[in-house]
């Protein structure tokens, strides 16, 4: 008997289509997770700055040196300026420290690989985080104990959404939370 | 079949060969090998299989494959997809940035003679918005739309970015040293001809000092100051009447009727926000203060679109007007007047110019009815004659009480008359001037024509012109110096009794540029090495030191003073005033004893509503604008009555030419309801031909008839011919014309309720009469489930009674939130993206039309019909009561516009910025506009009105910070801070404490297209006209 | 044939449109060719102390 054409079609081609379509969607989908929600990026910086010696070791507040996080929508890396406080006179002979000392000297701004970034249609509010008491952890991870920065959680809106949602869960440490917003235009104006 | 060399014939033939046509010897002599070998279809070789083993194992196609993968690979193995870029801080940060918060800082505009205080507010160093000081005692918070726009005259790409001088024809870039060097030279060697300095109007007494010292030094030097629509007309008729020119300001707010004269008190002149704020004092629905507004004008102005009654009259006859109500006020012995006022009669008066006679008698007895508290006030434009008979009925009437007795105007220099004008102008034709200065002034544009000033410039041996951008006066100059804007100079003004106020740089100067009074300084001190940036600063201050502290009586030492002054931009001094203005009645002898003879048109220059003078032609937002009136964008036009036009046989967008003796302009006609026949009005400040590139060849320039000797005032002509000649210039208007013929469309405001309007009089005796209607209350079933806003939710609400559809709150909304300018083409095809436009109804007939006007903008509906459409869910609602418009979501589908009952969603048809003048938006340097809290929009998503979500976000950030609960109060959007009638009200619906409250639940606010059960969160106010009682 | 015409229109069009993204620097000719702004505040201004929200 002779296979129709549509026979051929429906049993033969479009199984094997489905397939590969299929197949392709999942492995792309789930090799591209590191890519998609950028979890896992730890850059080299111009300049070692490590965070574990300088906010864990010596315990330097957050905000000593990411100053605007309470106030406005941006934390604020800080300024050469702000390393030069101290390292005007501390550990100059170390060789990072010279070459911040160059930046320093020559006006010349630094420029830091950015670790943490949401995209430019998501207009983030640190002052709104922290005013609520959330702490810097909860959203960076152990910057403590970090000497090279990554970025540690993912910052896709579906993870921002399930603290919103979950906000008793995931900042146990803050009494009476309330729910983050839901709406869009908490965030995307 | 048999092979055919085997025939008999050939082998006849291979034994006799052909001597023709052989190839070669073989052939010739049939050569047995040769013919054997060419027996065979192909020659050795040539048909067999290619030897497998011999080629290579990899096939082309193969290699082609090969080839794309790698690069493919290489492609992503190159690239880090992971990289987010750097994050630059700063090296040293400046003290008072704090990245994402705004500073604020105290200025003056230099926008015009007013001098309005601004707060202007800087993002990471650069001006971002300009507002008012809420701390200047005239201005009180608010500045005109020109104020507004002036911020993008800052980031202007057409700015000169340094000094150029005439080499050749050609202007070629010079040094500030080299260039200051050479004019301190000419200079000194000017001999004995003068040194012009033309400037506009100076208000600022550190740099009216300047200049007198520049005199001092340079004896030659003569100032002569100009602008082209000036008060010199009524300064004129006070000092005839009252010995000095100064005339008072007018406690607007104390009126009960006001008579408007051909005066666009509300919408034009310098005084424009102090009026409006005054007037609307007086059109209030809280307090239920009304008063009533006759104007009798030439062609419908902004401030006749607000009339109660209004009356049309050409600007020649209204002389003739004034003298006949006087004569009227006689014969019903209301006034006593022992002089002869003419033969004037009211009654032959209005057969002869078709005035209802009606509305005379309620003006009549309103004047009789209101003594000192009612005024009236002639426009600037008008003759002297029409002034002083105005002071003269005045002062009869009493209204003279209405004169502010506390509140000087003050003249730090006075205009130069058109007397001394017309002497410079001679002077130039002898060659008796030697250098001629253009100090920030476009004499070659605005100077009357009749000076030929730009032919006299030729008589000039040095032109050296002070601008930012090149301009008329520049171009055939010997120096172009360019000057900051304002945004990036030190000054001061002094414009009233009991302030001053100051002005103050914001950001360092963008480009190699100085400010006009420093270079000034810079040739008075002769040593042009000598120049510092911080010169003019330092000279401000010394003079504040010595000639303005002292006066002040201030406890603070001088420096204290000066860092609060700069603070607070303004500084009061105790300056009361007490004028008294005692009129001199023997005036009224030498006012003509009957009307002059009119003939021919008339013709009204007027200033542009957008571009002033045509100082802003080249402010894209500003030429966007539409014309309150006419809704005309990008133009001028010459507008008529419709009576004159079919006299005529004219139609919109048909050519004409007016003549007024010897000069003449061909500029498209737009019939305009409303407008008085025989009567020309045209509006200047178009038609430029060196503006930059927004600015050029826009337009048609009315400036050639302005022929000052030849007017009745300097902006009135008389007598004109007007001819149709042939051609078509297609006007554009924002929005289109309303067609009172379709008996479908007509009356649609009106049947729809779109429009609501009641009069004072049933309003007073009846407060509900609007909310009968909302007895039937109809709770029809929704699409959506009901949501509960019991939280904040916010809502507007537009009093149409204070709305007099200036136009200022769409500028504010233009630059707040980074409006493009889209260009004459795209408007034509209703393209503008105006979030916020102010739609104008005609009710009535052509010629005697009643205006409504109506802001409308996003409704936030609380049942939006926008939000169900959309495909992707790129728009939905949220909790406190907004319409989320959200663009990285938008496909651009456009279901949402279409379901818009109101119209007001923008779509980026293109990327704007890049379509219009050739990408002049996406220069470099205009991207330092931009509000960086709201996004700037390219292709395919559509926009709208957001009611400032930006700053209701920064507000809520503002209140978690302090801990506190956030009230609608702290939330003011764009368009509400530039109202200066304060029409515009925004906060919490659900706040009962709150001044907006009261406008959300008042008895006269309605909603537009409220029975499409959609909910609206608009209030809209409705209009109430001061008609007399009898009339409906 | 008909794979040919396919892949030279292809082609062509790919062509093209490399072209054209290459080469947009031809149309700003003039605007890129332009300094470099720098944005300096004013040292000498004084400011407004409340920072940020409504205006004073």
């Amino acid at each position: 008997m002779k296979v129709s054409y549509l026979d051929y079609i429906l049993r033969n081609r479009l199984p094997v289509t489905i397939f590969v379509a299929v197949a392709a969607f999942v492995l792309t989908f789930f090799a591209s997770r590191a890519e998609r929600d950028g979890v896992g990026y730890t850059p080299d910086q111009p300049i070692n700055f490590s965070h574990k010696l300088h906010a864990g070791q010596m315990q330097i507040d957050c905000q000593y040196c990411h100053i605007s996080v309470e106030k406005s929508r941006f934390a604020m890396v800080p300024a050469v300026e702000t390393c030069m406080n101290c390292h005007k006179v501390a550990r100059t002979d170390s060789p990072e420290i010279i070459k911040l000392t160059k930046y320093y000297n020559e006006g010349v701004a630094l420029p830091w690989k950015r670790v943490h970034k949401v995209p430019d249609y998501a207009y983030f509010d640190h002052s709104v985080h922290i005013d609520k008491g959330i702490k810097c952890e909860s959203c960076h991870g152990e910057i403590k104990n970090m000497n090279k920065v990554g970025q540690m959680n993912s910052f896709t809106m579906r993870n921002c959404l399930s603290c919103h949602r979950n906000s008793h869960e995931r900042l146990p440490y803050i009494e009476g939370i309330s729910k983050g917003p839901e709406y869009c235009y908490a965030c995307h104006r | 079949m048999p092979d055919i060399r085997d025939d008999e014939i050939t082998k006849g033939a291979a034994n006799n060969p052909d001597p023709n046509y052989w190839r070669s010897f073989e052939e010739l002599h049939r050569d047995q090998s040769f013919i054997n070998e060419i027996n065979k279809e192909f020659k050795e070789g040539a048909s067999e299989s290619p030897d497998i083993s011999g080629i290579s194992a990899f096939s082309r196609r193969k290699f082609l494959a090969l080839l794309g993968a790698s690069a493919a690979f290489a492609g992503t193995a190159c690239t880090n997809y992971r990289d987010k870029g750097e994050i630059i801080p700063y090296n040293k940060k400046p003290a008072e940035i704090t990245i994402g918060k705004a500073n604020y800082y105290a200025s003056t505009c230099n926008g015009c003679s007013f001098a309005c205080g601004v707060l202007i507010k800087t993002r990471e160093g650069r001006p971002v918005k300009i507002d008012g000081n809420p701390d200047h005692p005239v201005s009180q918070g608010k500045i005109c739309a020109q104020g507004q726009a002036s911020i993008m005259g800052l980031y202007d790409p057409d700015r000169l970015k340094s000094p150029k001088s005439n080499n050749n024809n050609r202007f070629v870039d010079i040094s500030w040293h080299d260039a200051d060097a050479e004019i301190i030279n000419e200079l000194n060697n000017v001999g004995s001809k003068e040194i012009a300095l033309i400037t506009g109007n100076i208000v600022s007494p550190a740099e009216n000092k300047l200049i007198h010292d520049f005199i001092n030094k340079y004896p030659a030097a003569k100032v002569y100051s100009f602008e082209q629509f000036n008060e010199s007309v009524r300064n004129n008729a006070w000092k005839k009447c009252y010995g000095t020119g100064e005339f008072p300001l007018i406690k607007w707010n104390q009126a009960e009727v006001v008579v408007s004269l051909d005066s666009d008190f509300l919408g034009m002149g310098a005084n424009k926000i102090e009026n409006t704020r005054l007037f609307a004092e007086r059109r209030d629905v809280i307090n239920k203060k009304f008063n009533r507004l006759y104007v009798v004008e030439s062609n419908l102005s902004l401030t006749g679109m607000n009339a109660d009654y209004r009356l049309k009259l050409r600007p020649d006859a209204q002389y003739a007007f004034v003298m006949a109500i006087l004569n009227e006020l006689r014969k019903r012995n209301a006034i006593d007047v022992s002089r002869d006022t003419g033969n004037f009669s009211l009654e032959n008066f209005a057969g002869e110019y078709n005035l209802s006679k009606k509305d005379l008698n309620y003006l009549m007895d309103d004047l009789m009815n209101n003594r000192g508290r009612a005024i009236v006030y002639a426009g600037d434009q008008l003759p002297v004659n029409v002034h002083i008979a105005v002071n003269a009925l005045n002062e009869y009437l009493g209204n003279s009480k209405l004169y502010n007795p506390d509140a000087e105007k003050i003249n730090i220099l006075p205009l130069s008359t058109y007397d001394e004008l017309k002497n410079l102008a001679e002077k130039m034709k002898a060659g008796q001037v030697g250098m001629v200065i253009h100090y920030d002034a476009n004499p070659v544009y605005n100077f009357p024509v009749n000076f030929n000033y730009e032919e006299l410039l030729n008589n000039v041996d040095i032109i050296v012109s002070l601008t930012q951008v090149e301009n008329e006066s520049s171009i055939n100059g010997n120096y172009i110096l360019p000057v900051h804007h304002y945004l990036e100079s030190w000054g001061d003004a002094k414009t009233r009794n009991g302030f001053y106020s100051l002005r103050q740089p914001v950001i360092s100067p963008l480009y190699d540029t100085r400010q006009k009074e420093a270079i000034l300084l810079n040739w008075i001190n002769g040593e042009p090495s000598s120049f510092k940036e911080t010169v003019y600063h330092e000279y401000l201050m010394d003079y504040w030191k010595t000639e303005v502290y002292p006066g002040l009586n201030s406890k603070l030492s001088f420096k204290t003073l000066w860092y609060g002054a700069l603070h607070d931009g303004v500084v009061l001094k105790n300056e009361k005033v007490s004028l008294s203005f005692t009129f001199n009645s023997s005036v009224l002898a030498d006012l003509p004893s009957s009307a002059i003879n009119i003939s021919g048109f008339a013709v009204h220059i007027k200033e542009s509503y957008a571009l002033k003078d045509g100082r802003y032609a080249n402010n894209g937002w500003l030429q966007e604008l539409p014309h309150p009136v006419s809704k005309v964008t990008w133009d001028n036009y010459a507008a008529v009555s419709s009576t004159t036009a079919k006299k005529l046989g004219l139609e919109t967008n048909d050519l004409v030419e007016i003549k007024i003796s010897d000069n003449s302009l061909t500029i498209p006609v737009l019939v305009q309801p409303g407008a008085a026949d025989n009567s020309i009005t045209i509006e200047t400040g178009y038609g430029r031909t060196k503006a930059g590139t927004v600015g050029e060849r826009v337009g048609f320039n009315a400036n050639k008839l302005s022929n000052i000797s030849t007017g009745l005032s300097p902006w009135l002509f008389t007598s004109a011919e007007v001819n149709k000649v042939p051609g078509n210039y297609k006007l554009v208007l924002a929005q289109t014309f309303y067609d009172f013929t379709q008996s479908l469309k007509q009356d649609l405001p009106k049947k729809r309720g779109i429009i609501k309007e009641g009069t004072v009089a049933e309003y007073l005796s009846n407060p509900g009469f609007m909310i009968h209607e909302e007895e039937k209350s109809k709770e029809l079933p929704s699409v959506n489930p009901p949501f509960p806003y019991n939280k904040l939710k916010w809502g507007m609400s537009i009093d149409l009674n204070k709305c007099l559809s200036c136009g200022d709150c769409v500028v504010a909304c233009l630059v707040e939130n980074n409006i493009p300018v889209v260009g004459k083409d795209q408007v034509n095809v209703g393209r503008e993206m105006h979030w916020l436009r102010i739609d104008r109804y005609y009710s009535g007939t052509m010629e005697d039309p009643a205006v409504s006007n109506q802001p409308m903008l996003c409704q936030q509906c609380d049942q939006a019909p926008c939000e169900n459409v959309c495909p992707v869910l790129a728009t939905t609602h949220s909790p406190d009561g907004l319409n989320q418009m959200i663009y990285n979501r938008c496909v651009g589908t456009r279901y949402c516009s279409n379901n818009c009952p109101y119209k007001v969603r923008r779509f980026n048809f293109f990327n704007f910025r890049d379509d219009f003048r050739d990408g002049y938006q996406e220069s470099p340097v205009f991207a330092l506009l931009q509000n960086p809290e709201v996004t700037v929009r390219s292709r395919g998503v559509m926009e709208k009105c957001t009611f400032c979500i930006q700053r209701i976000a920064e507000a809520k950030a503002d209140a978690v910070r302090e801990g506190k609960e956030l009230k609608g109060s702290d939330v003011t959007t764009a368009c509400k801070d530039a109202c200066s009638t304060n029409a515009i009200k925004f906060g919490d619906i659900n706040n009962k404490e709150e001044e907006f409250y009261k406008y959300r639940n008042h008895e006269l606010g309605y909603y537009v297209l409220e029975e499409l059960n959609i909910k609206p969160n608009v209030t809209y106010i409705a209009k109430l006209r001061n008609t007399h009682s009898e009339e409906a | 044939m008909n794979r040919k015409k396919f892949f030279s229109s292809f082609g062509i069009g790919l062509t093209g449109l490399m072209l054209f993204k290459a080469l947009p620097f031809k149309f700003f000719k003039k605007k890129v060719s332009d300094k470099k702004i720098y944005v300096k505040i004013n040292p000498l201004a004084i400011r407004r102390q409340k920072i940020g929200g409504k205006n004073a």
